[in-house]
């Protein structure tokens, strides 16, 4: 089920109406929030389930066997049975195809021919969102950071809780569960914070994701045909259609989330007012970066063990974390260029004892991100390198603008959204926060205004585009 | 809770309001734009449709190819880019049921032996949905339409406010002198880029098995049901294409027309033995030099049939 759909917009209220009405018992709720959760999820595919419940059900048993283990090997060997179970499924569904295919590449290359490896796979939606969440929790009760819950039913309801489960934000097991476990309270202001985080996320997603959408996904489907002006504009459009479409779905997620008395964590922060890539990675999709930090980068070793060390552990987080997103070269490319220039900048920065470049620093950001956006939207690696030729070589003709009135609306929309997010930064609060200090009547008549927005300018609705991870 | 629900009532109450002011806003202004392809054609159709003689209905084929006022001085060229059959068929429905027209549609097989046909090019006319019966049901039947539609009237105006406002303030044309045909006037580059392209070889999948769609053969029973019901004389053909493709597909399609009693001709290779570049912007439009060749033609074949005097 969408967001951004009808079927959600019936079946939010009556799962909200519910909900409430079951106030007096915690676990009436929960069992509440599990079924629709699983009516959500199954919307798109019931047979995947399965794989949530088989997930869930084998990190509530390792992380209970974890607690109750009686030496270090023993509960090593219940993570390992977590890690082998969450990371097998993702390795099968998602990476197979692309291990098969890679192998299969290398072989030719020597001169062996090797019969065609791939098989027919469907990517569950949300598979590395919800297996990264429950690894969290494994890794967590073994690091002896969290008590393993016991009551199964606030275990699998925060594994699959349909705010965040096919898209996030990751939220971690410490301050997900004792919220589904203790009683929520309803509050007026959390609920105005809601409303106002849903709608915002909405006109990010549906007007302004959506309608840049229409002139990337032209130019992205044949670069060939396209000049360096042309598919410069795409891409900076692409950087903009990517943040709002992610960010628009993760603000409906938290907004979600508070209507029924969760605070999820932030998951962006405007990233792209940023002066350094450490910065941007603080402001991005930060419930994965700050899970790559937590359970990758520092199990690496972090900075402790030398700086060379350091740049390698920095450049294995990023590789993997472009890898997370998609089972292609691109994206391993992707988080390469990332890793690259974190790796640049700690170095430059304890160099030079700065903490960025101020405004060649936004400069340097924009530039490396724009860089990295176009191997994240191009079909292929050789797309990829047409269109970064074309971008470099500087032959800046007058720029293909397809249908007008889509690009007005795009930019306007752009523009109005833009204007948004500085006037909040500049306010030096965060969205999540923003909408319960606004007085009631003003939000019913920004929220009546931003729906009439909606339905003036919305573009028909795409998928969310990390719903593909 | 109590505030949490009189916030939702005052939101959808103003949400309401506003929506309707919005929509008569929009209604007026959309109302005075006369120029356009998405806003104006329609609306001058919509003025004129029940004092014409003659129409003609199709894709960007028909509105490039036919110049209506060579046939007749009392016509209208309503062929659009992007429409397909059921904008037209819809169209069709609007007209007087009493008073004697001709309607020459132009249809192509390519656009006719499809797998997929979602109908969707009758989202041209979500306009006027709120505003005619007709229309709202054509939408509603072709599964076009968004239920929220029923409450949020503005919904009818998603993507198209601002040419409505750009064709407002400032009119692409005189639509005084209009009549919906649009000849393709070519310049010495175009003529080149075309020569050029006729070294790619089409990929057009002509398989002689495939049957008419059956969404598009249901709307050209609705139309043909609608015209000898409502005193109309309906002649369907396919103007010239440079290189007709798949003939076979003409055939098949001529005979199931021919069957429902829908006279059909086809055009297609009417330049094939005089072929002459500067008949052409690309494969399948004509210039306006093609188009008038043809329409001179198409006049005498029509008269011929003693269609028209």
């Amino acid at each position: 089920m969408l967001f951004n759909s009808i079927e959600f917009l019936l079946f939010f209220p009556v799962v909200f109406a519910i909900y409430w009405m079951l106030r007096n018992s915690v676990s009436k709720q929960n069992i509440l929030l599990l079924i629709s959760s699983y009516i959500f999820y199954g919307w798109w595919d019931w047979r995947f389930l399965s794989l949530i419940v088989y997930s869930s059900f084998i990190d509530y048993i390792t992380g209970l066997k974890i607690e109750s283990s009686p030496s270090k090997k023993h509960k090593k060997r219940w993570l390992l049975l977590s890690l082998v179970s969450n990371l097998g499924l993702l390795a099968i569904f998602k990476y197979y195809n692309f291990f098969a295919d890679s192998f299969a590449q290398a072989m030719s290359t020597v001169g062996w021919q090797v019969n065609d490896l791939t098989l027919n796979i469907i990517l569950p939606v949300g598979i590395s969102f919800y297996t990264f969440q429950t690894l969290s929790y494994t890794i967590d009760v073994y690091r002896e950071q969290l008590k393993p819950t016991k009551d199964i039913v606030a275990f699998f309801t925060y594994v699959s809780l349909f705010p965040q489960l096919v898209a996030g934000p990751i939220e971690r097991a410490s301050n997900l569960i004792p919220q589904i476990k203790n009683k929520r309270i309803f509050k007026s202001s959390q609920f105005n914070a809601g409303i106002f985080q849903i709608i915002v996320g909405l006109f990010r997603k549906i007007v302004i994701a959506d309608n840049l959408a229409i002139y990337v996904d032209t130019v992205y489907a044949n670069p060939e045909l396209h000049n360096g002006s042309t598919l410069l504009l795409a891409t900076i459009f692409y950087a903009f259609q990517i943040y709002y479409d992610f960010s628009g779905y993760s603000d409906i997620a938290i907004g979600s989330a508070k209507l029924l008395g969760f605070n999820f964590n932030q998951n962006f922060n405007f990233p792209y007012f940023s002066k350094s890539i450490t910065e941007f990675w603080r402001r991005w999709h930060i419930s994965l970066s700050s899970w790559l930090k937590d359970y990758l980068y520092i199990s690496l070793g972090g900075n402790r063990k030398g700086i060379k060390i350091t740049y390698r552990n920095l450049l294995i987080t990023m590789l993997l974390g472009g890898l997370w997103h998609g089972s292609s070269w691109n994206f391993v490319i992707w988080g390469a260029i990332h890793g690259t220039a974190l790796a640049i900048e700690k170095f430059t920065f304890s160099k030079l004892n700065i903490k960025n470049f101020n405004v060649l620093g936004s400069l340097w950001t924009l530039a490396i991100v724009l860089l990295s956006w176009v191997f994240f939207r191009a079909q292929d690696l050789s797309s990829s390198l047409l269109i970064l030729k074309r971008i470099l070589s500087l032959d800046y003709t007058s720029p293909f603008i397809g249908n007008i009135n889509t690009v007005i609306i795009a930019l306007l929309m752009l523009t109005l959204g833009l204007c948004f997010d500085i006037f909040i930064f500049r306010k030096k609060v965060t969205l999540e926060n923003y909408g319960s200090t606004i007085k009631p009547r003003n939000l019913a008549i920004f929220t009546s205004v931003v729906i009439m927005i909606i339905a003036l300018f919305y573009s028909t609705s795409n998928n969310f585009i990390y719903f593909q991870f | 809770m109590k505030s949490a629900l009189k916030l939702i009532l005052i939101i959808l109450l103003l949400t309401y309001g506003m929506d309707k002011l919005m929509y008569m806003g929009l209604n007026k202004i959309s109302d005075k734009v006369m120029s356009g392809q998405s806003i104006g054609k329609l609306n001058q159709f919509m003025i004129l449709k029940d004092s014409l003689d003659v129409i003609a209905f199709g894709t960007s084929r028909s509105n490039h190819h036919i110049d209506v006022k060579k046939i007749k001085p009392s016509s209208y060229n309503v062929g659009m880019d992007g429409s397909a059959i059921a904008y037209s068929a819809t169209l069709i429905q609007l007209l007087p049921k009493d008073k004697d027209q001709l309607i020459i549609f132009n249809i192509d097989p390519n656009k006719v032996f499809v797998d997929d046909y979602d109908a969707s090019d009758v989202k041209g006319l979500i306009t006027k949905y709120n505003r005619n019966p007709i229309i709202k049901k054509a939408v509603s039947e072709a599964n076009q339409d968004n239920v929220l539609q029923h409450f949020l009237w503005s919904l009818d105006y998603n993507g198209k406010a601002i040419g409505i406002v750009k064709n407002y303030v400032s009119p692409k044309y005189d639509h005084k002198m209009y009549y919906g045909f649009d000849p393709l006037d070519i310049t010495e580059a175009q003529t080149e880029t075309f020569k050029k392209s006729l070294s790619i070889k089409s990929n057009y999948d002509c398989d002689d098995t495939k049957k008419i769609n059956p969404d598009v053969w249901k709307y050209i029973n609705q139309i043909n049901d609608f015209c000898k019901a409502n005193n109309k004389t309906l002649v369907m053909l396919t103007t010239p294409t440079y290189d007709p493709e798949c003939k076979v597909q003409y055939d098949t399609l001529k005979k199931a027309l021919q069957s429902i009693g829908v006279s059909y001709e086809d055009y297609s290779g009417f330049f094939l033995e005089h072929n002459d570049l500067s008949y052409w912007k690309d494969k399948t439009h004509m210039s306006s030099k093609g188009a008038e060749v043809f329409t001179t033609f198409l006049k005498t074949e029509l008269q011929k049939k003693q269609i028209i005097n």
